[in-house]
């Protein structure tokens, strides 16, 4: 069984793609590209043959534009070779449906791309640029002489400089990548002793570099991968001396998951909820047949502390935002008695958002989960021990995640969910902080709504308070947050990054506005936003650039709130006419007729969405 | 088959080989001999050089 699987994630995936695509199925030979998951376990030979056939097939029979979720371009700024890289990158970012562009600048010519604002980065205007520098390019010499300080701050505002260049002229995303250390320094333990010592030198600025990030800038930790995937796997000299790349070729599908980790946080495409098993995958043995005493978890046996140590890691997740549900196959009575009698378990189900428990195949538990959640079904990762659970999620719906764990062992299982790096986000905000608290509380809603007759006296119950105010620092990252992934109540999906929604904030011809929820049940955190800028055509007109609700917060009437509010600020700036725009996307069907439902008629119905106006004329 | 005769054997094409290679037959080519892979007949020749060691 377990070779089996072995054979399903290794090569197989590269022969039977190229079998499918020889018998002219393109589509099955797509799909059966974006099996290769957990890419560190695959030889890199393999995931790289993979990845040539998928640069053929785009070349010659690209897939349907709708399949992928997000287009982005992306710049690989490196002084060393990008060619064993980029195709990788592409071909993962495949599997998360992502479709790159991808941009190299020619060899050896780093500081003049960034420099010359006729470069063909420049031409290329990228969303995303990848500062790969490594411990050669950083040119500091094994010893500084004088105080180590000085050769910091140096390369410190080399680096802000290039930084700030790139928000300048194009505000795209960076991602830095912080630097290795040499794997022979004629220094030896002096090397990180001395204050001038390189070791120490190149510490000492990645220690910096968090703390002088810029709003658009993200560092990539790359001695934590160095340390993963071990120094000698990451310094191969066979590869830098014969064809200039680094690191070695064993070491970049690590290196490109933590990439694609950062590049789907930038675009939104964060998970938001954990489903697991529990017999065998959050304890040890079978709660039915052998009862809770029979169970291994916990100390003082090992393999009950490997459980407890995977639990532990996934508490951990649920304070960074991430959201547990547990899906099993079990008698409910069963399933709760170890969370309620067990004194091994680090989980409660409080900690769940979603106890399914049943019969019935977990692929329409989540399903149904993602309903109750209000969630669409991409933002699900899925962990269980049984080969025979995953394959059946994976079939059913393929836009849940579900990591290939080495063996069913817990150690294992844990490092599958975590080598994924399904939850990377670019910050940690106060929403993320009560993101569990706000789910339980809609369910606690949805039990009210239940009981009372009529919507309109569910919201009076339910005694909504909405605070608002325009953007500014405090609240800049959450917008983005919001503006990055909300899906479903999203007339126009524009995704502004942050540099961009500073840009909007920055000018006289826009109006921002978030909106903050609380209701009796507790406070849903800043869970709407609008972005109205002046049109271009008509000095008196606001087009609605964005107008978003997350989903934990539709149903409650907040759109109302956020019209009164935005007809009140159209008053006063003097506005008579609203614009308002619906572009259709994959899923926000539920705001379709949004703009006629608020008295808006249609002006023109065309490719870039449908047009609305309202005058307010006679309001 | 040399790699003058192939124009797309350069050296990013001499790697991957090399990987692919060291996969099939679980040894580790050096520096030196990689670079000394100009043909088919001398890559046979490090493969069967590193197995020998």
């Amino acid at each position: 069984m377990m070779s089996d699987n072995k054979q399903l994630y290794g090569p197989r995936g590269f022969d039977m793609a190229r079998q499918l695509r020889a018998e002219g199925l393109i589509s099955e030979a797509y799909s059966e590209l974006r099996r290769v998951q957990c890419p560190s376990k695959l030889a890199f030979s393999a995931l790289s043959n993979a990845a040539y056939l998928y640069e053929r097939m785009l070349a010659k029979t690209p897939p349907d534009n709708n399949l992928f979720k997000r287009r982005c371009r992306l710049a690989w700024i490196s002084s060393t070779t990008s060619e064993f890289i980029l195709p990788v990158l592409r071909l993962l970012a495949w599997r998360d449906f992502i479709l790159l562009d991808c941009y190299a600048p020619p060899f050896d010519s780093v500081d003049r791309e960034i420099y010359d604002d006729q470069s063909g980065l420049y031409k290329f205007k990228p969303d995303i640029v990848i500062l790969a520098d490594n411990w050669r390019d950083s040119r500091i010499p094994a010893i500084s002489s004088g105080v180590g300080e000085s050769v910091v701050a140096g390369k410190l505002q080399q680096i802000l400089q290039r930084w700030k260049l790139l928000e300048e002229r194009i505000g795209c995303r960076v991602i830095q990548h912080s630097f290795d250390f040499p794997p022979n320094d004629a220094y030896g333990n002096l090397a990180g002793m001395l204050s001038g010592g390189r070791m120490g030198v190149l510490r000492a600025i990645n220690a910096s570099l968090p703390k002088i990030a810029i709003p658009n800038v993200t560092v990539l930790q790359i001695d934590e991968i160095v340390a993963r995937v071990g120094a000698e796997r990451w310094h191969d000299s066979v590869a830098w001396f014969s064809t200039r790349q680094h690191p070695g070729l064993k070491a970049i599908p690590d290196l490109l998951e933590a990439d694609l980790a950062l590049i789907r946080a930038t675009l939104g495409l964060t998970k938001k909820v954990l489903v697991v098993d529990l017999d065998n995958t959050l304890w040890g043995g079978v709660v039915g047949e052998s009862g809770v005493g029979g169970l291994r978890l916990g100390a003082p046996d090992p393999v009950g502390e490997a459980y407890s140590e995977l639990q532990r890691y996934l508490l951990e997740l649920k304070e960074r935002g991430v959201l547990l549900a547990v899906c099993s196959k079990n008698n409910e009575v069963d399933a709760r008695a170890p969370f309620e009698n067990h004194n091994g378990m680090t989980l409660k189900l409080e900690d769940l958002v979603g106890f399914m428990v049943n019969w019935e195949p977990k692929s329409s538990n989540i399903r149904s989960l993602a309903e109750q959640l209000n969630l669409g079904i991409d933002s699900f990762v899925f962990l269980d021990d049984q080969g025979y659970e995953r394959e059946e999620v994976r079939a059913e719906l393929p836009g849940v995640a579900v990591p290939e764990p080495d063996s069913e062992h817990p150690t294992d299982l844990l490092k599958a969910i975590h080598d994924g790096r399904w939850f990377e986000t670019l910050a940690f905000t106060d929403e993320d902080r009560r993101r569990h608290e706000s789910y339980k509380a809609n369910a606690e809603r949805s039990v009210l709504q239940k009981n009372s007759g009529s919507l309109a006296e569910f919201l009076k119950t339910l005694g909504l308070r909405v605070d608002s105010a325009e953007f500014d620092e405090s609240t800049l990252s959450r917008v983005a947050q919001l503006v990055g992934k909300t899906n479903q109540f999203n007339l126009t999906s524009r995704r502004h990054d942050l540099p961009r929604l500073l840009q909007i904030v920055g000018t006289e011809r826009s109006w921002t506005q978030w909106y903050r929820v609380r209701d009796r049940f507790g406070d849903y955190g800043i869970v709407g936003v609008l972005i109205a800028t002046v049109a271009d055509n008509y000095a008196k007109s606001w087009e609605i650039d964005t107008w978003l609700i997350s989903c934990r917060a539709l149903g409650r009437g907040v759109e109302d709130v956020m019209f009164s509010s935005l007809l009140k600020a159209a008053k006063r700036c003097g506005i008579t006419r609203l614009i308002g725009i619906y572009k259709p996307s994959e899923k926000n069907v539920q705001v379709a007729d949004f703009y006629p439902r608020l008295g808006f008629s249609v002006v023109a119905d065309q490719d870039n969405g449908t047009y609305y106006q309202l005058d307010l004329g006679d309001r | 088959m040399s790699k003058s005769d192939i124009p797309e054997w350069d050296s990013v094409a001499t790697v991957r080989l090399v990987l692919s290679v060291e996969q099939e037959f679980g040894i580790h080519l050096s520096t030196d001999q990689v670079a000394d892979i100009r043909d088919v007949a001398s890559l046979v020749q490090a493969i069967e050089t590193s197995i020998k060691r």
